[in-house]
C-alpha cells in the first residue's frame, strides 16, 4: 500500500508536528472509498466487458490510448502524439515512455498491437469487436510507436482509440477466452489495481504505486449490495462513501441529507422488454405490438419512481428521439384484433392457437431486484389478460450463456445504457453483437449504416429518427422508461468529477477528507 | 409517470389564511444575520402583508411562484403592473439566456462546417446570432468588424434564401427589399414585435419560430434570433413598471427588499459584485465568497459555497419556524418559502459564474440547485431559469449531449426552446460523428 499521510483537522497536524518532534513514527493514514454496486463483476477484462459494473472496474484498473477530459476533449492517455496521413487512411501513434504495468513491466508499442488484434480476431468473441472493426492494420514501428491503417478515411481516429490496451506478456496468443485466469488477475497500467476478490463478495483496489500521476484515495472496496435502498442507507450511516446509481426512491432521502452529495450519472439509459423473433410466438409482429398494447407501462414504474415513458431506442432529450411517435398506449381492443388476426382465439380468458397457449417467459438477471419486481408485475398484468407468463431470473454466469451467447428465451427483461453518442448499431442492426432477439429489417439496417457512417449531423439525425419510427412499429422491444438518474457521494469525498458513462475517468484526481 | 398533477399549494394556503389570524410563537433575542430584514421573516411575522400584496393578482402570483412565467404575464393583464413586471423581468432573464446559448452553439456548429451551401447558412445565422448579443450587451470575442468574409461567402451562396438574406444585410445593401424571402418576413416580425411593446402581440411569433427558419433537404436552420427578440421584449416590458415594496422581492433571488430595488431586475446580473453582495446579506461570510470568485475555476469550491448558503438557510428555516405565526407558519412551508430563496440564489449566482467565464463553478452550483425530487418539471424550486443555466454551463463545459436534458425540460413549458433544442442537439451529434458509440447493460 501507498504510504500517504494526510491529516484533515488542524488539531490532527499540531499532533503530528508535535510527535515528529518528539521522534515518533506514525502510521500512514489511508484512506478509503467504498462504493457499492448491485452485483460485483463476473470478470474484469475490457475484451469481453458487457456491464456497467464491469466498465467502471475497467476505469480504475486499464487505459487507453485516449481518453475523455473533463470537457469531454478527447485527449492523450497511453499516446503522446498522433500523426494522421494525409489520406486519413493511416496514423503513426507515438507512446508515452513512462508507462508501467501493474506487474512492474513496461508498456510498450507490443501491447497495442495484441490488443488489436486480439479483438479483432473473430475467434476471441470479443463483445467490444465493433471498437475495432475500422481498423484494417496496426504494425509496431519501434517501442514506442506504431502505424495504423484505417479500412476508410478517419479525419479524426484518436476519438475512436478510448479503448483499453492489455499487457500482451500475460497471454499465449491473439485467441482470447472469456475464461483465462486473467479474468481474475488482471493487469493494467491504470491509478488502481486489482488486490484480490473478497469472500464477501466485495473487490479490493490499491492505488498503484508506480503509477505516473499524483492519485488522491489510497484504496477502493467495491461492495456488493443488491438492495438498493439498502445501499442508500449504507450511504446514510456511513458505511459506504459512493453510490453509483440511485433508486429514484430514494433520492428525496439522500438529497433532505446534509452529509451526501447528488451527481447526474448515465441519463442515456433505458429499460426495455425484448422478444426472441427468431420462434413463435414472438416472430409475428402481430404478437408483439399486442402485447405492447396490453402492458400499462405507467403501473409498472410506479414503484420504482419517476421517470419518463419512452417510444422508442433513445430517451427524449436525445437529438435522435422522434417527437411525433407516441409509446404504445393500453388498448385491450386493438390487441384483441392483433392476436385474432394472428390466428388466436380466447377460450375461457385464456388465449390460444391451435389448441396450444399463448404462453412465454419473461427471463430477467436475478442481481437486479427492481428488474424482479417489474418482471412479476408483467406477469400479473399479462395473466389477468389471458396469456400465460413464466418468469426466470438468472445469475450472472446463466445470463451471459443463455442472453449473451445462446439467445436463449422467449422475452427478456433488461436496461442498456449508452454513452453519449448513443448509438443503437449493436442493439438494433441484423448484424449487431447485441441483437438478442434476433431483430432483422432491410431498411433499418441500411439506416443503421448511414448514421454510422454519416459525416453530416443533419443526414445522421433524420436517418436515425426514421430508425426510431420503424423500430416503434416493427416492436422488437417494447420501450420501457428512462429513469431519473443520479450517483450519490458522501460530502467526505472531494474534487469528485464524475464522467457521464464511466465513471471513473477522473477519479485520481478525487480526495478524501 | 412523467407529471403529478400540479399542487396549487399557494392557492390553498390563501384560502386557509383568510379565515386565520395569529401571533408570532416565540421571540429570539439574536437572530442570523441578514435575517430580520428578509423577505421571509416579513411573511411570516405579517402574513397578512402578503395577503394584501397579492389579492387584486392572486393568480398571477401563483404562476409566478410555480415558475409558469408566460401565464404569470398573460394572467396580470396591463393593470396588475407588479406581478407582470416580475413575471416579465424573469422572462427576459431566461430567453436572454437562451439567446446565448443559442448563439453559441450556432458558432461552434458552424465552425465544424465547411462553405458548402449549409456551411454558409450556418455562419450566416451564427452572426447573426452573435451580433443581437453583441448589440445586447453581451460580449463574445469574435471578429465582426473588417470585410465580414462570411457576408460575402453568404452573398455568393447558390441558396437564394441565404443569398438574399446576405444582401439584405451588407452595410451597404440594407435598403434593398426582397419580399418573398422567409428570412427577411421573420425578421420583419422580430421588429414588429419590438416595436409593438407588446407582449400580447407575441403569439404569432411563438407560432412562427416553431418551424425552422430554413430547410436545405435534411437540414433544419432555426430563427437565430428568437430568443433575442423574446428577451428584448420582455425586458421593455419588465422597466414598463418599478416594481417597489413586498411585490419586489417576492419569490426573488434577493433576500431582501432593499437589495431587490437596487435592481430594476434582479435576474440579469452582469457583474460579479451583485452577486457577491446577494450572498454576503443572508449572512455567508466575505471570505468564502472571495475565495470562489478570486481562485481557479474550481469545482470544489463551488459546492463548498452551496454548502455554505445551505448551512445559513437551514439556520433561516429554523428560527423561521419558531418564530412564525400559525398563518406564517404556513405560508413557510406550503409556499417553501426557504427552498425557493435557495434556489432563486443559487441560479443568480451560478448565472453570475458563467458571465464571469467560470462555466466549471456555475455548473457545480447549478447542479446542486436542481431539486432532484422532481428534476424534469420546472416549478417553485426548480425555476426554469435552472434549466437555461444548467444547460448553458454544460454547453461551455464539453457536456453538450448533456445540455440537451436541461433544454428538454424548458421545451415541455417554453415550446420556443425547439430553436436552441435543435441547435444544440445538432451540435452533439457533430461532436461524436467521428466516435464509436459504447453501450452496456446496466
Amino acid at each position: 500500500m501507498k504510504s500517504v499521510t494526510k491529516f484533515s483537522s488542524t488539531i490532527f497536524s499540531k499532533w503530528t508536528l508535535s510527535a515528529v518532534a518528539i521522534g515518533v513514527t506514525l502510521p500512514a493514514i489511508a484512506t478509503t472509498l467504498r462504493y457499492a454496486e448491485d452485483q460485483a463483476p463476473g470478470i474484469v477484462n475490457p475484451v469481453f466487458t458487457t456491464t456497467m459494473t464491469e466498465a467502471r472496474v475497467n476505469e480504475l484498473v486499464f487505459e487507453g490510448l485516449y481518453t475523455d477530459n473533463e470537457d469531454l476533449a478527447t485527449t492523450p492517455d497511453l499516446a503522446s502524439s498522433i500523426e494522421v496521413a494525409e489520406d486519413a487512411m493511416s496514423a503513426v501513434i507515438s507512446l508515452r515512455q513512462d508507462v508501467i504495468w501493474h506487474d512492474g513491466t513496461g508498456f510498450t508499442a507490443e501491447d497495442v498491437v495484441f490488443t488489436i488484434n486480439t479483438m479483432r480476431n473473430p475467434e476471441t468473441l470479443s463483445t467490444e469487436v465493433g471498437r475495432v472493426e475500422w481498423i484494417e492494420e496496426v504494425e509496431a514501428l519501434d517501442d514506442y510507436s506504431v502505424e495504423i491503417t484505417f479500412t476508410s478515411p478517419q479525419p479524426s481516429p484518436q476519438d475512436k482509440l478510448n479503448f483499453k490496451i492489455l499487457p500482451h506478456s500475460h497471454f499465449d496468443s491473439e485467441t482470447m477466452s472469456r475464461g483465462d485466469s486473467f479474468r481474475t488477475n488482471p493487469i493494467g497500467t491504470g491509478p488502481y489495481r486489482l488486490v484480490q476478490f473478497n469472500d464477501d463478495n466485495s473487490v479490493t483496489f490499491e492505488v498503484f504505486d508506480d503509477y505516473r500521476e499524483n492519485v488522491g484515495i489510497d484504496e477502493l472496496i467495491l461492495r456488493e449490495v443488491s438492495d438498493k435502498s439498502y445501499q442508500a442507507r449504507l450511504l446514510l450511516y456511513e458505511s459506504l462513501e459512493a453510490l453509483v446509481r440511485v433508486l429514484p426512491s430514494d433520492l428525496a432521502l439522500l438529497q433532505n441529507s446534509r452529509q451526501v452529495e447528488l451527481y447526474p450519472y448515465q441519463t442515456n439509459s433505458w429499460w426495455f422488454l425484448g422478444f426472441d423473433e427468431t420462434e413463435p410466438p414472438f416472430d409475428d409482429v402481430r404478437v408483439r405490438q399486442a402485447v405492447s398494447q396490453l402492458v400499462d407501462v405507467e403501473n409498472l414504474l410506479a414503484p420504482i419512481g419517476t421517470g419518463e415513458i419512452l417510444s422508442g431506442p433513445y430517451v427524449k432529450s436525445s437529438p435522435f428521439y422522434n417527437h411525433e411517435v407516441e409509446p404504445w398506449a393500453r388498448n385491450d381492443r386493438e390487441a384483441r384484433l392483433l392476436l385474432e388476426d394472428a390466428g388466436f382465439t380466447q377460450e375461457g380468458g385464456a388465449w390460444e392457437r391451435n389448441g396450444e397457449p399463448l404462453s412465454f417467459t419473461i427471463t430477467a438477471h436475478q442481481g437486479l431486484e427492481t428488474a424482479q419486481m417489474v418482471v412479476i408485475n408483467l406477469q400479473s398484468q399479462l395473466r389477468s389478460k389471458g396469456i400465460e407468463v413464466q418468469t426466470e431470473f438468472l445469475d450472472e454466469a446463466e445470463w451471459k450463456v443463455r442472453v449473451w451467447r445462446e439467445r436463449d428465451f422467449d422475452s427478456m427483461l433488461s436496461q442498456w445504457s449508452f454513452d453519449r453518442n448513443e448509438d443503437v448499431y449493436s442493439q438494433l442492426h441484423s448484424e449487431g453483437e447485441r441483437n438478442f432477439g434476433g431483430y432483422s429489417n432491410d431498411r433499418v439496417d441500411e439506416l443503421l449504416d448511414i448514421a454510422r457512417n454519416a459525416t453530416d449531423p443533419f443526414d445522421k439525425r433524420h436517418a436515425l429518427r426514421l430508425v426510431h419510427e420503424l423500430i416503434h412499429e416493427d416492436a422488437p422491444m417494447l420501450f420501457l422508461w428512462t429513469l431519473d438518474s443520479y450517483a450519490a457521494l458522501s460530502r467526505s469525498t472531494r474534487n469528485v468529477l464524475i464522467h457521464p458513462f464511466y465513471f471513473f475517468t477522473y477519479v485520481g484526481d478525487w480526495r478524501m477528507r | 409517470m412523467r407529471k403529478a398533477p400540479k399542487k396549487n399549494y399557494m392557492s390553498f394556503v390563501l384560502a386557509t389564511l383568510v379565515a386565520c389570524g395569529g401571533q408570532a410563537v416565540e421571540e429570539l433575542d439574536e437572530l442570523p444575520f441578514g435575517f430580520e430584514g428578509s423577505t421571509i421573516n416579513t411573511l411570516i411575522t405579517e402574513p397578512a402583508l402578503f395577503q394584501a400584496e397579492i389579492q387584486d393578482s392572486r393568480d398571477a402570483w401563483v404562476a409566478i411562484h410555480r415558475g409558469d412565467l408566460t401565464e404569470a404575464v398573460a394572467l396580470s393583464g396591463e393593470a396588475l403592473a407588479n406581478s407582470r413586471a416580475r413575471a416579465a423581468a424573469e422572462l427576459s432573464s431566461l430567453h436572454y439566456r437562451l439567446a446565448q446559448i443559442q448563439a453559441e452553439a450556432l458558432v461552434s456548429l458552424a465552425e465544424t462546417q465547411s462553405p458548402t451551401a449549409r456551411g454558409t447558412a450556418l455562419s450566416l445565422l451564427s452572426h447573426i446570432a452573435i451580433h443581437e448579443m453583441s448589440d445586447a450587451g453581451f460580449s463574445y470575442n469574435f471578429n465582426l468588424e473588417g470585410d465580414y468574409p462570411w457576408l460575402t461567402e453568404a452573398l455568393d451562396s447558390n441558396v437564394d434564401h441565404v443569398s438574399a438574406a446576405a444582401v439584405y444585410l451588407h452595410p451597404e445593401n440594407q435598403a434593398i427589399p426582397v419580399e418573398d424571402n422567409p428570412f427577411l418576413q421573420r425578421l420583419s416580425m422580430h421588429g414588429e414585435a419590438i416595436e409593438a411593446r407588446d407582449t400580447g402581440s407575441l403569439q404569432a411569433l411563438y407560432e412562427a419560430v416553431r418551424a425552422p427558419l430554413w430547410e436545405l433537404g435534411s437540414i433544419r436552420l432555426y430563427d437565430p434570433q428568437t430568443h433575442f427578440t423574446l428577451g428584448n421584449i420582455y425586458q421593455l416590458e419588465a422597466e414598463k413598471h418599478q416594481v417597489t415594496g413586498l411585490s419586489s422581492a417576492l419569490f426573488s433571488p434577493c433576500p431582501n427588499q432593499i437589495s431587490a430595488q437596487s435592481s430594476s431586475n434582479p435576474n440579469v446580473l452582469r457583474n460579479g459584485d451583485t452577486c457577491a453582495d446577494q450572498l454576503i446579506e443572508i449572512g455567508l461570510e466575505s471570505g468564502v465568497v472571495s475565495a470562489m470568485l478570486e481562485g481557479e475555476d474550481d469545482l470544489q469550491t463551488a459546492r463548498t459555497l452551496v454548502h455554505h448558503v445551505d448551512e445559513v438557510l437551514d439556520g433561516w428555516r429554523n428560527v423561521a419556524l419558531r418564530t412564525a405565526s400559525p398563518d406564517g407558519a404556513a405560508l413557510l412551508t406550503s409556499l417553501s418559502l426557504v427552498e425557493n430563496l435557495r434556489a432563486k440564489l443559487l441560479v443568480s449566482v451560478a448565472g453570475n459564474l458563467l458571465n464571469l467565464e467560470r462555466p466549471h463553478q456555475a455548473l457545480a452550483i447549478a447542479q446542486a440547485t436542481l431539486d432532484i425530487t422532481n428534476p424534469r418539471e420546472v416549478s417553485s424550486t426548480n425555476p426554469a431559469l435552472l434549466f437555461a443555466v444548467l444547460a448553458h454551463a454544460q454547453l461551455r463545459t464539453g457536456h453538450t449531449r448533456e445540455a440537451l436534458d436541461a433544454l428538454e425540460v424548458l421545451s415541455e413549458n417554453f415550446p420556443s426552446v425547439i430553436t436552441v433544442d435543435e441547435t444544440v442537439g445538432d451540435l452533439a451529434v457533430v461532436e461524436g460523428l467521428h466516435r464509436i458509440g459504447d453501450s452496456k447493460e446496466l
